[in-house]
Formats: C-alpha cells, sequence, structure tokens
C-alpha cells in the first residue's frame, strides 16, 4: 500500500518528467507525421494506399513504444544537467499505467483500421467519436496527475473533430476520413509542439545550466 | 520494559531523521535518482545531502555509483534492498507507534508524534 507521501512524490516525478516538453515536442512531431501519412492516403490510390495504411500503422507503434527512447535521449542533453536525472521505478504503479496505455493505444489502432475497412461507417461519425476519446485520454491524464498543458491539449483534441468535419461533410468514403483524420491530428500535433516548444522554453528559463567547477574557477 | 513502556524504542535511528527519511522515500518510489534530482526533490544543501547520503550508504541502505555521461561526472543513487527493509520496517513500527498512542487516549503524546511525521 502506498501512502500519500509516496503517491505526491510518483506525482512530482511524473510532472518532472514532462516539465521540460520534451515529451509533447517528440508527440507532436509524432501526431504531425501521421497527419502527413493519412493526407498523403486521402491522395493515393491502389497499392500505394494500402503501403500507406501499413505505414501509418507502424508511425502509430514508433509513436507508443520508441517515443520514449528518443525523449529520454535529448533529456540527457537538456533536462539531466539542469535538474537531475531519475529513472521510473519498475513497480505496479508504472507498469499499470503502462498496460492500460498500451490497451488504449490497441484499440484506438483496432478502431482506426476497422474504419478504413468499412467504408459504410460514416467517416465523420468516426472522426467525432476518435476525436472525444482523444479528448478524453487528455483530460484523464491532465486531471490525474496535474498537468495543466494537458487540459489544452483535451480542448484541441475535442474541437479538432469537429472542425475537421466541417470541411468535408456529408462525405462516407475512407479517402476523405484519410484526410479529415489528417486535419485532425495536425491540429493536435501542431497544438502539442506549440506546448511543447513553450514548455521547453519556460523550463531553460528557470533552470540554467548549473555552472561546472573548471567554468567556476575561470571567474 | 516492553513494547508499551517504550513503543519508540523500535524506530531506526538512521531512517528516523527527516533529511534521511526524505532521501529514502523518494528513492523507494524511483529505480535511481542522481544526486542533482535528490537536491532538487528533498530542498536540502549540497553539503547535507552529501553527508547524509554518506551516512545511508554507509549503513548500507543506499549504493553510490560515480560515473561520467561523457564529461559530466554522474553520482546515481538507488536503495538497496536492505534500505527498502529498513524503511518499510520504520513505516511499521510508526504505524503501530501511533496506534498505540491513540489507545492510551494520550493525545500529547500522539500529537507530538503525528508532528514528526507532518514535518516529514
Amino acid at each position: 500500500m502506498r501512502t500519500k507521501t509516496e503517491q505526491e512524490i510518483e506525482h512530482r516525478i511524473w510532472r518532472s518528467w514532462v516539465e521540460d516538453g520534451l515529451p509533447e515536442l517528440v508527440t507532436g512531431l509524432g501526431f504531425f507525421a501521421l497527419a502527413m501519412v493519412l493526407w498523403e492516403r486521402g491522395h493515393a490510390v491502389g497499392v500505394w494506399a494500402l503501403a500507406l495504411q501499413y505505414l501509418q500503422v507502424g508511425v502509430i507503434l514508433v509513436l507508443a513504444f520508441g517515443a520514449r527512447r528518443l525523449v529520454q535521449a535529448a533529456k540527457w542533453r537538456v533536462t539531466y544537467p539542469r535538474t537531475g536525472y531519475v529513472a521510473y521505478g519498475r513497480g505496479g504503479w508504472r507498469k499499470r499505467e503502462v498496460w492500460v496505455a498500451v490497451a488504449v493505444g490497441l484499440v484506438t489502432v483496432a478502431g482506426f483500421a476497422f474504419v478504413m475497412a468499412a467504408e459504410s461507417l460514416s467517416a465523420s461519425a468516426s472522426l467525432m467519436g476518435l476525436s472525444a476519446a482523444m479528448a478524453a485520454a487528455f483530460l484523464y491524464w491532465a486531471g490525474r496527475r496535474g498537468w495543466e498543458r494537458g487540459f489544452l491539449y483535451a480542448v484541441t483534441a475535442a474541437l479538432a473533430g469537429p472542425l475537421a468535419v466541417m470541411l468535408s461533410a456529408g462525405s462516407v468514403t475512407a479517402r476523405t476520413f484519410a484526410l479529415q483524420g489528417g486535419v485532425h491530428f495536425v491540429l493536435i500535433g501542431v497544438a502539442q509542439m506549440a506546448g511543447g516548444a513553450w514548455a521547453l522554453f519556460s523550463y531553460l528559463r528557470k533552470y540554467p545550466l548549473p555552472l561546472t567547477p573548471r567554468r567556476k574557477s575561470h571567474e | 520494559m516492553n513494547e508499551f513502556s517504550r513503543p519508540w524504542a523500535g524506530l531506526d535511528p538512521l531512517v528516523h531523521a527527516p533529511a534521511r527519511l526524505a532521501i529514502l522515500t523518494v528513492l523507494s518510489v524511483v529505480e535511481e535518482a542522481d544526486f542533482r534530482y535528490l537536491l532538487h526533490a528533498t530542498g536540502l544543501t549540497k553539503g547535507n545531502l552529501s553527508a547524509h547520503v554518506g551516512k545511508l550508504e554507509g549503513a548500507g541502505y543506499l549504493v553510490v555509483e560515480k560515473t561520467f555521461r561523457g564529461k559530466i561526472p554522474l553520482t546515481i543513487c538507488r536503495l538497496t534492498p536492505k534500505g527498502r527493509d529498513a524503511l518499510e520496517q520504520y513505516r511499521q513500527t510508526m504505524r503501530r507507534l501511533l496506534n498505540v498512542e491513540d489507545e492510551r487516549g494520550s493525545n500529547e503524546g500522539s500529537r507530538a508524534v503525528s508532528g514528526v511525521v507532518g514535518a516529514l
């Protein structure tokens, strides 16, 4: 059983992970890349369309499993020299959250693939559903971890769906869904990159690089 | 003398100090952390943190690994199983101690002990 102090420390560790904005910059870039793939799919036909569909799933998987390594590498250069290095515990809390994230990711990918396959489904309704699911996920993390920027992303995700649908209302083809999805993910990606860049700028201003002994001796 | 006459006798003085308890608690929820992170997390000064980490390392509660990341020195601290046990033992003793004080109805004693816990 975890004490309140330990839970508070866990929250603080999670906040320190997102404080520098680097995770959002990477995931924002990922969403942007996904949007580009979708946009391409909306225009491509035949074999290319199928190949790009696989690429799209690949991008989602890289985003889900590879982003952490990329963020960690960036943190070794930017964050850890300033506020210190910390590695998450191997305890149940992290494992649980990772499994929840993986499950949500897989359900999203499966839903997405299903919509791509079944053109009879209303593209607009599906996109609205995806938009609502993403907004709910951002709201969950924002509320659970006290992550203020998460609320901004939740609002962006909630608005991105209806906005993308408005661009080509009434269409039911998978191609239209891909184009609308592209608009949807571009908006979320740009919001995350902007939020991440702002957070990184604030972080760098708040925590300047400490003086090394050699630099100190020259003063 | 029994447990009821000196219930706090079971408290490990190495863990009981607020600074060392803060270090152990932070390390108990992470896999490892470096010296700079502990400075930020505990709010201690460099000298103070260094002294307390040294004491905990001497008792075998922590492992301190001095390494380099490029040209930057890195001091990584990790809790040992012995340290984890000591912290768990401390928590249990403290919980029992608070219960004993409650049963006695000694408000003053409870307040004193709660004050120590609250200060952590």
